[in-house]
């Protein structure tokens, strides 16, 4: 058993020096071939690793960049930049700190702009000196660009888009918003003032409050919820709203989304509408009704010979000035549509209104 | 037709609805009651011109000498008053409310009683000439006047023929609804 173990230890040994030597291999393949730029700098910032990845994105090659400092120039050409850079660095190594998701733009060899978001951490020796500096890089290029067209997109909507936190203050308020409300971004980002201002009325800002806490509590978003708002210069406007809990992926609240559509013209072309009906059916409609009956009568009369030629001329002559008066009042209300739409095509407008 | 005539001579404003075939004959039977109780009646005629509503009353055995007419629609249709006229004026034209508003208390003011009521026939050919709007401010005007001067009134208007806010609102300022059947 000894005879057995002492053998084992000896090979447990030899393998120990052959495991470290695949394994100081393995991590130097791992980190040649990593699909994030990874360089490591000597106290002197000097180049002493530099990775494939860090080749590709800067379109620098280890061999051109190795011993030396000078790639900082080159990535960096405007001095003011590479100064503001180099100043922020700094202040982070005097004090000892982890540089995470410092984000610069850099200048490729073959003249483009890319956007790099870097970790960098120092490399203490066993004394506690520093050994160096390993420096970890993400092309965020596309990201940020992809963020900027979104952010674009969303400022330029032509709805309201708001972001809202926990605690319902402001944090996105893009220009549909504020040319809707009339309040600019810097207004009312950072606070939940603007409720109060939009809903000056204590009573009706509870219910409307009310409402979308009790829907989102129960389903997570307010669909097509309308609201009267106050604007900055006095007008009121109906409001539809839409509203969304966002949640990050560990679940999470991170603060809702709200989109809202300026329906006040919907609403009341849908008023106009309605009065005209029911104005129409009372003015026009019942009108007819009341000369048929009329007419029904004057026929009854007739029939029994209840009635002078004269009574008879003058109630005709009532039922054709009311005829006349009803043509009239249709005349009217076709020029007060044709008024309430914009988009009437013009030939109807001038049937309408001729 | 339940109208009150109480004693203590409390004037009361009625909406009556009637069916659109039987307006004329509710018109002369409210004149009737009016008539019979011993009462003074002012109609606004705005459907039946003076000279058929005069006959029709007549028709009905109704005491014309305490029978006043306000015709917004004879001079409006032949641009003339009917000729020997008794205890009528002549409006202009039946949107002139202004004009009805004069006659109304140029009529009130020559009477000494206060058993007096306003008939207005009818609301619905009201409708032809002036808008809803314009018909409810009408309707309150003439209501207020005759409560401060306590006198009753009837507004006579077709079943089916207001739209139900219009309705609401005229309803509001009347003391009762009678929805007659026949």
């Amino acid at each position: 058993m000894h005879k057995q173990n002492h053998h084992s230890n000896e090979n447990q040994a030899e393998l120990s020096v052959e495991t470290a030597s695949i394994t100081a291999g393995f991590y130097e393949t791992l980190l040649m071939h990593a699909n994030v730029w990874i360089a490591f700098l000597d106290p002197k910032s000097r180049i002493i690793v530099w990775n494939t990845a860090a080749e590709e994105i800067s379109g620098y090659t280890a061999d051109e960049v190795r011993g030396g400092n000078i790639i900082w120039k080159k990535l960096y050409p405007d001095p003011k930049y590479r100064e503001m850079i180099t100043k922020k660095i700094d202040d982070v190594i005097q004090n000892r700190q982890e540089l995470e998701n410092f984000e610069t733009i850099i200048l490729t060899k073959d003249g483009l702009n890319k956007q790099i978001s870097w970790n960098t951490r120092e490399i203490l020796a066993e004394d506690g000196d520093i050994k160096g500096y390993i420096t970890i890089g993400r092309d965020i290029t596309e990201i940020v660009s992809l963020e900027k067209n979104f952010r674009t997109l969303l400022m330029n909507a032509n709805v309201w888009i708001a972001f809202l936190d926990v605690d319902t203050r402001v944090q996105v308020w893009n220009n549909a918003a504020e040319v809707i409300s009339g309040y600019t971004a810097d207004e009312v980002t950072g606070s939940d003032d603007i409720w109060k201002k939009l809903y000056p009325e204590p009573e009706y800002r509870k219910e409307v409050t009310d409402n979308i806490i009790e829907s989102i509590a129960r389903t997570e978003e307010l669909e097509n919820f309308e609201s009267k708002i106050r604007t900055k210069d006095g007008q009121k406007k109906i409001i539809s709203w839409n509203t969304r809990k966002l949640d990050s992926d560990e679940g999470k609240t991170l603060g809702y989304i709200l989109i809202g559509s300026d329906v006040t013209k919907e609403r009341k072309l849908h008023a106009e509408m309605i009065d005209y009906i029911s104005e129409s059916a009372m003015r026009l409609k019942n009108p007819v009704e009341v000369i048929k009956n009329n007419m029904d009568q004057i026929i009854t009369q007739l029939e029994e010979n209840d009635c002078s030629s004269e009574d008879l001329i003058l109630l005709i002559k009532i039922q054709t000035k009311n005829a006349e008066r009803i043509i009239e009042n249709l005349h009217e209300l076709n020029k007060a549509v044709s008024g309430a739409f914009d988009d009437m095509p013009p030939a109807l407008r001038r049937f309408l209104t001729e | 037709m339940d109208l009150s005539f109480n004693e203590n001579n409390d004037a009361k404003i009625y909406l009556v609805i009637s069916e659109p075939k039987n307006l004329r004959k509710k018109n002369s039977e409210i004149i009737t009651e009016i008539t019979r109780n011993g009462c003074t009646a002012i109609v606004i005629t705005i459907n039946d011109p003076y000279s058929v509503l005069r006959k029709s009353y007549v028709k009905a055995g109704i005491n014309l000498d305490n029978v006043y007419f306000i015709d917004a629609v004879t001079k409006y249709a032949i641009g003339k008053e009917s000729e020997d006229a008794v205890n009528c004026i002549f409006v202009t034209n039946p949107s002139n409310l202004t004009e009805i508003g004069i006659a109304v208390s140029e009529l009130l003011k020559t009477m000494n009683t206060t058993k007096v009521w306003v008939l207005l026939d009818s609301v619905n050919s009201m409708l032809i000439y002036i808008s809803s709007i314009n018909l409810t401010k009408f309707i309150h005007f003439i209501t207020s006047k005759l409560k401060i001067l306590n006198i009753s009134g009837v507004f006579l208007a077709v079943d089916k023929g207001i739209e139900p806010s219009t309705r609401m609102q005229l309803e509001s300022f009347v003391d009762e609804v009678i929805e007659t059947e026949e």
